[in-house]
């Protein structure tokens, strides 16, 4: 449908609109024409992602001056899918732009296709309203190249999406290497600098990849017509001209209108100066999935240094004072020209990009002497530096044996203590220490090094003393942490040293700072009003939508006793008890004996699930759960693992029914959706808390407490339960779908756990359906799946479906109210009236 | 040997006191005789009872209690009893111990599942099934069955998942490390389950190429069988004694193989080990599974987890992790529960795909080793840890397969120690290749060498008596050969053995010779002579089974006479007399169980119908 929201046209590729679909376009574009960020939360299932889509891409549309739309995803497939929507979108768009074009484009009812919004086939050709429109010959979205159409009007879209060479790559020999680091080496062997000038200087002395030689010599001319490509499309393309797609596409960064991508390729420092240069200040930064966003912020900030490390990196600087005592026997004048380079700074080298004369676009995670001025004297000749980091290195050394040793133990310092006792005890300043991690990568240069994997503890280290001298003043947002025994097997000794990011605002705050609009987004962000505190920003719209339904196809249920009235909890001190293991064990047989198809169960940790399946091995428990349903283990092996979903899914399909026994912050629980009959329930076996004794863990609260007045325990209820609200949304995809959501555990029952719930899933939960027994669920749940196992009542179904009319009535024009600025605040009122008329 | 009498005096049985005497026959008090045969069982008091008891269960429920003078008496006795009754029930057939060792028998239903399972699984079995139940209606359902027991067994076991254990143990007891050999019909399906590779082997060569003797022969010279020998019976004992070894694990080294061993492994270097041959062929068979690249275009449905993971920083994206530290203890343990859940959906879904995700082969094949406790050995090649997996796969791989990524074989530098290369950790160290060419003399001169090391072994071997027991100086010198003779001797046989050992691409080129049709007839024909016979000699163990026997045999005669027609329809060319002499080992075989069923007497060869005595 082509409807007009408060003044912009949007084009939407259904016929029909939720309601909440509606206003979350709707806050979307108060906060675009407001110029600030947003933090949307909205059901999962319900179409978030063509929603952003085609909002944004109507908002370019219309306002050519908006930037670019930087879509950031956390997983490969989640890429993927948001490139199919987004062909899906744009091909409406052009369509309805120019229906000129019949031969090509027809509506159809979509089949085939089962992962978008609408549900299953079968749902979909049932609900005869909701059409999507899709191009007939291919059954599929349009990818690729859109030569028909390149130009023409508003369509001429690049759309594309970004990732790391394993996943791009079209070079046979490349390619037939297993893992991303043996890709990277490969492919840095053959494209480097230094390789392609030896090799044009002596042909054939090299060998070099046609691929990127062929997109070299194109030079300038190597253009994309508009299009989406994903990592496919993108890679067919990339084989038809002769092109490599991974170089090509950095290129196309350029000048491409949707970029997606990896969240590291704007939140990781050191990554995203690969592509962030190039991204305008009045983009729009979308996150999606975004619920874990601070602790992705934290670990892009965080290194971990073990023994391992520092003795590789011992050994890479051997490596390196040879290579360079070679060089300085072969080529001298190259050192000399690197060292001509440090004196004139590391902007002029090219090494750290210029920020481009906008005082906003400077990067907080480099200090500013780093920035502007030359590199210190005593480290910028070669050797000196290798000189440099080896004292850096033994003096980690000592501490890391003081740490292990007979008087250690865990210990915190803070960075200035630590930096403190650095420099005291190898006589450095703490001027060079700052620049070690650029210098270490301009002398990397310098040498041609081409397989840098090799290199990475050593740049780990001077990432940590760059980081260690940057921070050490003010207040101290990292903590250094020693613990004596990192390892998990028992006796064997593994210390290390953490320099671990309290401040989860510090590496997003520069994207706050430098683009318009942040858009931050997931299906579980409860309690909302905690992000803004946790990342530092204010959002100019903070919306938690609720869930529009023709019937309750959600069923949550807290189970606090089993069917013996023993109170069932992981509580630590409980889990042991054979009492409980007994009753979850033997709830979990029930529920599978009386829930059809899948059933998905999650467990608060891998240790925990692994000790609870051996006992329940022990005592027959699993033998008596495979007379009802196959059973599936999530292990920590990705290979295994991704096929024991496979086979689930098989075993449902089949319907011999399964359960997948999963863990709550393992891989499975995000990203994977066990919707339809692959889950009719989703049961959590405790409260997913966080490794409470972790000392990392516990510097971050304490500097919570203390800088943002957030209190322990209202930290870690949260995180708790945004998980287990993650885990049980795996269980419901559209609206015609349905699911239990079973949280067993007695603490559920407490306010301070349930209230932390997304408002989507407590708008179902009533008073009876908390604080049950197993036989008062089994109960519920018999109930609720006849209920359920009715065929869908397509009348209902309609209703909560608006069509175009009813859009317009909701959006009367409005003349006297531009799309402008200020817009939003008087929309804002007017939304809630025509909320109250459409629900009434 | 048994020393015939011992006597026991001061035993005290009924308030009499007198002397117990042990015979070859029984135990003897004063007048009252007990024959072994009558013994059920024995027991003695334990060691914390001030009286020294010895109790003897008789058949019939009696019983019968000796107080002994002493402990070290009651010790001794209850050691000469418990070695009389193992004689004796060694002397059992062998078929029946077996079935009796293994789990309960089967209600109808499963039996008739894992009947029906084995036949689809099994083309060879079927054809007998037919040929013996159905066609010529030699035995019955059950009595045809009966004999397949242990696939019974391992089927079921397979089927609903259980394990098997102990099983090596068993035939450690029947493989003595000289002498001679007792290949039993239990034996030799131990190896085929062991070794792939030999069930290969035999599939393909026997009896076309080889006769089932020779190849057993073979086997038991190749490396292949003495590269693991020693290795398993250091688990079987291990597992015997039990904690025993545990105890005792930190004290001293298990000592290398003996000498004896070492010869004879020295010995069945450079000969012909086409079982190798066939291992590494099984091995790159299975090699596609093991190195499946992680996540690269899985093809697996939607699920991809690993190509984010492979993303620059892919730790990142994971989501939050879970920091809960591993509790080490019940790692292995759940482990194994959690492998074995995800594997049993193939029993269930689709046992064709099982090969796809789950290597159920070698999940099979490892259960036996699995159970074992403690066993370092036995990690060998079907080992439990991956590692060691690795590092075997590294020590064994080729100069073509090395892979320094896959863990196989080390840099250059490295020469990987395999038997092929043996020699060079002996002092009559052969310089550069070998292994690849070497002339029939140059053979024949190294077998030489290894008689006379054979031979000074035993030379010194016999001094040494000479030297230390006065009573063997009286033996005169004739009672060895002169060292001579058997240097001679040796030479003779084992230039006999190079000459007789045809190679392998000769045999088979003179089996491409022949017709197909007759290739696939002998392989039939001598499929159900095994199978005719292994009836036969199981039966013939057995009481009371007169009448089954009588129509195994006359099914004999029925075969043998097709045979014997068969043999002799064959034209008067060079072909037709191969064909004809291929035919007579099987006809041998039967005239020899015609034989023993004629004398109604004698002792078989065990359960089975292959002898083979090793030539020292």
């Amino acid at each position: 449908m082509r409807f007009d929201l408060d003044g912009l046209e949007v084009f939407f590729p259904y016929d029909r609109i939720y309601l909440e679909q509606h206003q979350y376009m709707r806050c979307l574009k108060q906060s675009l024409d407001a110029g600030g960020h947003c933090l949307l939360e909205m059901p999962t299932g319900t179409g978030k992602t063509v929603c952003l889509l085609s909002l944004i891409t109507s908002y370019q549309y219309a306002n050519p001056s908006a930037g670019k739309l930087i879509y950031c995803t956390r997983t490969v497939p989640e890429m993927n899918h948001v490139m199919e929507e987004l062909a899906t979108v744009l091909d409406y768009r052009a369509r309805m732009l120019h229906p000129e074009q019949p031969s090509e484009v027809e509506i159809s009812c979509s089949s085939g296709d089962m992962e978008d919004i609408g549900g299953t086939t079968a749902d979909r050709s049932s609900k005869r309203a909701r059409k999507v429109y899709r191009r007939e010959d291919s059954g599929k979205a349009p990818m690729g190249p859109s030569s028909s159409r390149a130009g023409a009007g508003g369509s001429g879209v690049l759309a594309l999406c970004l990732s790391s060479r394993r996943n791009m790559c079209i070079h046979e020999r490349v390619m037939a290497e297993s893992d991303r680091e043996a890709v990277d080496s490969a492919c840095r062997s053959m494209t480097a600098s230094w390789v392609i000038e030896a090799s044009q200087k002596k042909p054939g002395s090299m060998e070099t990849c046609a691929y990127y030689d062929n997109f070299q010599a194109a030079g300038e001319s190597t253009s994309m017509p508009s299009g989406v490509y994903d990592l496919d499309e993108l890679q067919k393309w990339g084989k038809s001209r002769g092109w490599c797609p991974y170089y090509l596409t950095r290129q196309a960064i350029n000048h491409a209108n949707i970029l997606v991508f990896n969240y590291q390729y704007m939140l990781d420092p050191k990554v995203a100066k690969l592509v962030s240069k190039e991204l305008g200040a009045e983009s729009i930064v979308v996150f999606d999935e975004a619920h874990n966003i601070d602790s992705v912020c934290i670990e892009a900030l965080s290194v971990t240094i073990n023994d391992r490390g520092l003795e590789q990196a011992t050994r890479s600087l051997g490596r390196l004072s040879s290579e360079v005592s070679r060089l300085k026997a072969s080529d001298s004048q190259r050192l000399q020209q690197e060292y001509q380079n440090l004196v004139n700074g590391l902007i002029d080298q090219g090494l750290i990009q210029a920020p481009a004369n906008d005082a906003a676009l400077a990067s907080n995670v480099l200090d500013p002497d780093v920035l502007n001025e030359a590199v210190p004297g005593n480290i910028r000749r070669a050797e000196h530096f290798v000189q440099f980091m080896r004292k850096v290195v033994e003096h980690l050394k000592t501490r890391l044996r003081s740490v292990a040793g007979p008087t250690g133990g865990v210990r915190s310092e803070t960075p200035l203590a630590f930096l403190h006792r650095m420099t005291n005890g190898t006589s450095l300043e703490t001027k060079p220490l700052k620049f070690a991690y650029s210098r270490l990568s301009s002398l990397l240069r310098t040498l041609q090094v081409s397989n840098l994997d090799d290199y990475n503890a050593l740049t780990d280290i001077a990432d940590f003393v760059s980081l260690l001298a940057t921070y050490s003043e003010g207040v101290a947002k990292f903590a250094i942490i020693m613990e004596p025994n990192s390892s998990a097997i028992p006796g064997v000794t593994d210390p290390v040293i953490q320099l671990a990011c309290l401040d989860s605002s510090l590496a997003i705050a520069p994207l706050f700072k430098r683009f318009g609009s942040v858009i931050i987004t997931s299906g579980t962000l409860s309690p909302i009003d905690l992000y803004p505190k946790l990342l530092q920003f204010e959002p100019c719209i903070s919306e938690s939508l609720s869930m529009s339904t023709f019937r309750p196809c959600i069923r949550p249920l807290v189970i606090t006793r089993g069917s013996d009235q023993l109170a069932v909890s992981t509580r630590y001190e409980d889990r042991g008890d054979m009492g409980v293991v007994r009753n979850y064990g033997a709830m979990l047989v029930e529920l599978c004996s009386t829930i059809p198809d899948g059933v998905v169960a999650f467990f608060t940790s891998y240790s925990y699930m692994e000790s609870l399946i051996s006992e329940w091995d022990a005592i027959g428990i699993l033998r008596e759960l495979t007379k009802s349903k196959l059973v599936f283990i999530e292990t920590k092996d990705v290979v295994e693992t991704t096929l024991a979903l496979d086979n689930y899914r098989r075993a449902c399909d089949c319907g011999r029914g399964a359960v997948f026994l999963s863990v709550a912050r393992g891989k499975v629980s995000e990203g994977i959706n066990f919707d339809r009959h692959y889950g009719r329930a989703v049961i959590i076996f405790g409260v997913p808390f966080q490794y409470t004794l972790s000392h990392v863990l516990r510097a971050r609260l304490e500097y919570l407490q203390t800088h943002y007045q957030i209190r322990e325990q209202d930290f870690l209820n949260f995180d708790a339960l945004r998980q287990a609200s993650q885990c049980v949304g795996r269980v419901i995809r559209s609206k015609t779908d349905y699911g239990l959501m079973i949280l067993a555990d007695s603490r559920y029952t407490r306010h301070d756990k349930r209230s932390k719930l997304p408002k989507w899933i407590l708008q179902f939960m009533d008073d009876s359906c908390i604080n049950l027994s197993t036989d008062m669920a089994i109960a519920h749940v018999k109930s609720f799946l006849r209920l359920m196992g009715q065929p869908v009542d397509q009348e209902a179904l309609q209703s909560v479906l608006l069509t175009v009319e009813e859009v317009t009535r909701m959006n009367p024009a409005r003349p006297t109210i531009s799309a402008g600025e200020g817009g939003a605040m008087i929309m804002d009122e007017h939304n809630s009236a025509a909320m109250a008329s459409s629900s009434a | 040997m048994q020393v015939d009498e011992k006597r026991y005096s001061q035993v005290i049985f009924q308030k009499q006191s007198g002397e117990l005497v042990l015979t070859e026959t029984g135990l003897q008090f004063g007048t009252w005789q007990i024959s072994w045969t009558q013994l059920v069982k024995h027991q003695v008091s334990p060691a914390s009872y001030p009286k020294a008891l010895l109790k003897l269960v008789l058949q019939g429920e009696t019983n019968a209690t000796f107080q002994l003078s002493n402990r070290t008496d009651l010790e001794q006795i209850r050691k000469e009893i418990s070695i009389h009754l193992q004689q004796r029930s060694k002397k059992r057939p062998h078929s029946e111990v077996a079935i009796v060792t293994y789990g309960a028998p089967l209600d109808a239903t499963a039996t008739a599942v894992t009947r029906a399972s084995l036949l689809a699984a099994h083309p060879s079995l079927r054809q007998q099934h037919a040929y013996l139940v159905q066609e010529t209606c030699t035995l019955t359902e059950d009595e045809f069955w009966e004999t397949h027991q242990h696939l019974l067994q391992e089927e079921h076991a397979r089927i609903s998942g259980l394990a098997q254990a102990g099983r090596s143990s068993f035939m450690q007891s029947r493989l003595p490390t000289s002498g001679r050999i007792t290949l039993g019909v239990e034996e030799m399906r131990q190896i085929f389950i062991m070794y792939p590779a030999v069930h290969k082997a035999y599939e393909e060569k026997v009896p076309l190429e080889l006769s089932d003797e020779q190849f057993w022969r073979k086997y038991l010279e190749s490396e292949y069988f003495h590269r693991d020998r020693g290795r398993l019976g250091t688990v079987a004992r291990n597992h015997a004694n039990g904690e025993e070894t545990n105890n005792n694990k930190n004290g001293k080294k298990p000592s290398g193989p003996s000498m004896e061993e070492q010869d004879a492994r020295a010995a069945a270097v450079g000969t012909d080990d086409f079982f190798s041959r066939y291992a590494q062929k099984l091995q790159q068979e299975q090699k596609p599974l093991d190195h499946t690249k992680v996540g690269r275009r899985l093809a697996t449905g939607q699920f991809d987890l690993a190509s984010t993971l492979e993303t620059e920083r892919g730790h990142l994206l994971q989501g939050p992790k879970d920091n809960h530290p591993s509790n080490v203890h019940d790692d292995e343990k759940g482990a194994r529960v959690i492998a074995k859940y995800n594997r049993h959906w193939a029993m269930v879904l689709h046992p064709d795909d099982a090969v796809a995700g789950a290597d159920l082969l070698n999940v099979a094949r490892q259960s036996p080793l699995q159970v074992l406790p403690d066993d370092e050995d036995a990690k060998w090649g079907g080992g439990v840890h991956r590692e060691m997996q690795r590092l075997v796969g590294f020590a064994e791989a080729t100069e073509e397969e090395a892979n320094h990524a896959d863990g196989r074989k080390a840099d250059d530098a490295y020469e990987p120690l395999s038997l092929k290369n043996v020699e060079a950790y002996y002092s009559f160290k052969q310089s550069g290749n070998n292994t690849t060419t070497e002339t029939s003399e140059e053979a024949n001169e190294r077998y030489k060498v290894f008689a006379n090391t054979i031979l000074g072994n035993v030379n010194a071997l016999v001094q040494e008596l000479v030297a230390d027991e006065t009573k063997l100086t009286e033996l005169p010198p004739t009672c060895f050969p002169p060292p001579k003779l058997g240097r001679e001797l040796l030479s003779a046989l084992t230039k006999k053995m190079a000459a007789d050992a045809r190679t392998d691409s000769a045999s088979l080129a003179m089996v491409e010779q022949l017709p197909s049709e007759f290739r696939e007839k002998l392989q039939i024909y001598f499929r159900r002579c095994s199978e005719l016979l292994r009836h036969f000699f199981a039966l013939r163990q057995m009481k009371n089974s007169g009448e089954k026997l009588a129509r195994i045999v006359l099914g004999m005669e029925t075969f043998y006479r097709e045979l014997d027609t068969m043999r002799k329809s064959f034209p008067h060319t060079d072909a037709g007399n191969m064909m004809q002499k291929m035919c007579l080992p099987l006809m041998d075989q039967l005239d020899w169980a015609f034989k023993l069923h004629r004398e109604g007497s004698g002792v078989g060869g065990g359960g089975g119908f292959v002898t083979v005595e090793e030539i020292y």
